[in-house]
């Protein structure tokens, strides 16, 4: 795996490189389109929804609950948390101490 | 021309220091997570100097494992960056938002913020927008350098350490970031619909996942979504609601 794999780095970096920066580009913060401002409202709503969904509720292409208890606890802990004081730190806080208390409970 | 306040020296150094040191808790997520990387990649048969060029070049932890994992099982090379592209693509979503919200600047600091745009940086970042006021860029970028550096360096203790810590991985310590994510769209969610909108990007992220298409659910079920969510603002304004 000599040179192969430096093509392989530098075609990945180029596919990673221009998703990223294109936006900055189109869109500007300035006179938006009340549509588009909704739109990118909801963007960290349904990103985040859909990123932690799978691997809290799947597992090896199935539905897979109960393998994740301990993770859904400790998700449950800071989405609680986030709820009632509307502050991320306390949120994460108290999820790193469920996680922790977890770890060393178990 | 006057300078805006935001490109002032004095308040871009407080701006980038802010942000390097907002992110430096993700420190407890990248140790481990980059240390994961660095054993994997010389166990898969890359150099040190192609494990952290793979870091310095793509930097994004998803696809850098999917690159391993596909290396092991001897997929192409086309494979591969396709594989890439396909879960990198979100970055377009993450990437508009962050723009939207700063100022733009030339093409050179719009190049760097946006090339280092990661989900923890997006998370990060977008705890400040929720409110809909702009930030200052430099707080982006301190964000992103901080990330980057810190990948950087958990890679490296991968490829020193190796396989010398054992059990870190098995600490589950992913859990704490989507712990992160779920406290963002709690703290996001403005309207009643916004809730019923996260179920379903989320029933689409598990569907399109357990038929095998994982690497392009968070973008298909984000997109798909947002749209509905779109559909129904536009609906609702023309109703007069």
């Amino acid at each position: 795996m000599g040179q192969e794999i430096w093509i392989i780095i530098v075609g990945m970096a180029l596919v990673t490189f221009i998703p990223r920066v294109i936006p900055f580009f189109i869109i500007s913060g300035e006179k938006m389109h009340p549509a588009l401002k909704e739109w990118l409202r909801l963007l960290p709503i349904v990103i985040f929804a859909s990123m932690i969904a799978p691997p809290l509720l799947t597992g090896d292409g199935q539905i897979a609950v109960t393998e994740h208890l301990r993770e859904i606890g400790i998700v449950l802990t800071g989405a609680i948390v986030a709820y009632f004081t509307k502050k991320i730190p306390l949120s994460l806080g108290a999820a790193v101490i469920a996680l922790f208390l977890i770890n060393f409970l178990s | 021309m006057s300078t805006p306040a935001y490109s002032q020296p004095q308040t871009v150094f407080k701006e980038f220091n802010t942000g390097m040191a907002a992110a430096l808790f993700f420190i407890i997520e990248f140790l481990p997570v980059g240390i994961l990387f660095g054993a994997m990649s010389l166990d898969t048969g890359l150099s040190p100097l192609s494990t952290i060029g793979m870091s310095t070049l793509v930097f994004a932890g998803a696809s850098q494992f999917l690159a391993l994992t596909l290396l092991n099982t001897g997929a192409t090379t086309g494979t591969i960056i396709l594989g890439t592209l396909i879960i990198n693509l979100r970055h377009v979503l993450m990437s508009s938002y962050i723009a939207s919200a700063i100022p733009k600047g030339n093409a050179f600091r719009r190049i760097i913020t946006g090339a280092l745009v990661t989900d923890e940086g997006f998370a990060l970042t977008s705890q400040h927008i929720t409110s809909g006021s702009k930030i200052s860029p430099w707080y982006v970028l301190g964000v992103n350098v901080s990330l980057y550096l810190q990948w950087q360096i958990s890679t490296l203790a991968g490829i020193y350490l190796g396989n010398a810590i054992p059990g870190m991985q098995d600490m589950g310590i992913e859990a704490a970031l989507y712990a992160l994510f779920i406290s963002i769209v709690v703290v996001s969610v403005s309207k009643r619909t916004d809730i019923l909108l996260a179920l379903i990007a989320a029933a689409i992220a598990v569907t399109l996942t357990i038929n095998g298409y994982s690497s392009s659910a968070v973008l298909l079920a984000s997109l798909i979504s947002s749209f509905i969510g779109l559909g129904v603002y536009k609906w609702a304004k023309k109703s007069g609601l």
